[in-house]
């Protein structure tokens, strides 16, 4: 039928990518620091709470609260680099999302995880962090990618779906992880990671942004 | 000095709505609204919103006006299109879409379509018989607004509420799934509103992935 024809993709979520150019010259010593503080033990535990890692190690490289109070700085000139880049790329994301610019982000946590063979993410978000992120210390896509879930795989779920169209039963998006890539996305976007089936480690770091500032509820303000 | 350049944005999990324009709508307009006026005689129930003087903001036909011949081209078309956006949602193609239910709505001025779903049908659409953007258009809402909107935004950047807004125009045809929320804003003219409304589906056979 010849006529007039368009489709529009409403209400898609954006996420950020981005890669730490020169990672290669700084991977091996960074992963010596933070290695050099993480607990000898593949632990899902983390600050006494459950935590989505399985056969993993988790351990707290950041919290500006701590850090804050404390007087303290990152001292290694490598996790320095990598902060204040991750940062930048943090701000930038924070306008692409047109999150308030009367509020100032920053990273508010930092921690690194580690999976050995069989170890993996388990499905988890961040809330009620505004926006969350991982960094690839020691990853390739073999080891384990990173998989965002739609929000609305429920509603989904229930469309007249088939394996004949390929139609996902789970509604994924699939990001490569690869040593030196960040990834940004909403907090309280759900993700998972595959597991691990080599026998080398995937090491990877976790990052929250918070905000600081006045914001009039209104939007009249 | 750290080397900073942006990264790359990704718009992921968006939701597809498909327009199409019926071809020289002006040529069959009148006839109809002709046709429609008789079924606008026998009203379907629940059409509880009223105006201060108690005189219906939305009068709506009974859904089975795809029964009515006289609309056999219009169904051919929305059908059409149907199925055209039946594939673009990579819906099973085991089965054929039809329209299982037609109806229409006459929106005086100052009334308006209320938010509603028409959950569980997987397509829904609206077809512009006599409608301009002062008579209302379309909203389709954020499924997801109530988390979006827990988001620290900035409401000067980003509107408030969390809806697309659909122009309209005599003879534009719109699907989007039936399960999202969408109303219409009030007609501000002093002519009544209308509009088709279908909801298409398919005969599926609910099976295990096993079969």
């Amino acid at each position: 039928m010849n006529t007039l024809v368009k489709t529009t993709d409403l209400f898609a979520h954006t996420i950020y990518e981005t890669k730490f150019v020169g990672y290669e010259n700084i991977q091996t010593p960074l992963i010596n620091y933070i290695t050099s503080n993480f607990n000898s033990e593949f632990v899902n535990e983390y600050s006494g709470h459950d935590h989505p890692l399985r056969t993993g190690a988790v351990t707290k490289i950041y919290d500006k609260f701590n850090y804050s109070k404390e007087g303290k700085t990152i001292d290694d000139p490598n996790l320095k680099l990598v902060f204040d880049w991750i940062t930048e790329h943090g701000k930038e994301y924070w306008k692409i999302l047109n999150l308030s610019q009367h509020l100032n982000p920053y990273i508010l946590q930092l921690w690194a995880t580690a999976v050995k063979q069989g170890g993996f993410i388990a499905s988890h978000n961040h809330n009620p962090i505004p926006v969350a992120g991982v960094f690839y210390l020691k990853a390739e896509p073999r080891l384990g990618n990173l998989f965002l879930e739609n929000p609305l795989d429920l509603v989904l779920g229930k469309s007249p779906n088939h394996s004949d169209q390929h139609t996902p039963t789970r509604f994924n998006y699939e990001v490569e992880a690869i040593s030196g890539k960040l990834v940004l996305f909403p907090g309280w976007m759900k993700h998972f990671t595959r597991p691990n089936p080599t026998d080398d480690l995937r090491m990877s770091m976790a990052v929250n942004f918070g905000c600081q500032g006045q914001v009039w509820f209104t939007e009249f303000s | 000095m750290i080397e900073f350049e942006l990264g790359e944005c990704k718009d992921i999990f968006p939701i597809k709505i498909y327009e199409a324009e019926y071809p020289n709508f002006e040529n069959i307009k009148q006839q109809l609204i002709d046709n429609l006026k008789t079924h606008f005689n026998t009203l379907a129930p629940g059409n509880e919103y009223i105006d201060s003087s108690g005189n219906p903001l939305i009068y709506r036909t009974l859904p089975n006006l795809e029964k009515d011949s006289n609309f056999k081209d219009l169904l051919e078309f929305v059908e059409y299109h149907g199925r055209q956006y039946w594939k673009e949602l990579n819906f099973t193609s085991r089965v054929e879409p039809y329209i299982l239910h037609m109806w229409a709505n006459k929106i005086p001025p100052g009334g308006f379509t209320p938010v509603h779903v028409h959950t569980p049908m997987p397509v829904a659409s609206a077809l512009y018989i006599h409608a301009t953007n002062d008579m209302g258009t379309l909203e389709i809402e954020n499924p997801i607004d109530t988390i979006q909107k827990l988001s620290p935004r900035d409401n000067n950047l980003a509107p408030y509420f969390q809806t697309h807004s659909v122009p309209v125009k005599d003879g534009k045809l719109v699907l989007f799934p039936g399960w999202i929320r969408h109303y219409t804003r009030s007609n501000m003219t002093k002519e009544d509103r209308i509009i088709a409304s279908f909801n298409i589906g398919a005969k599926v056979e609910y099976l295990s992935k096993n079969n």
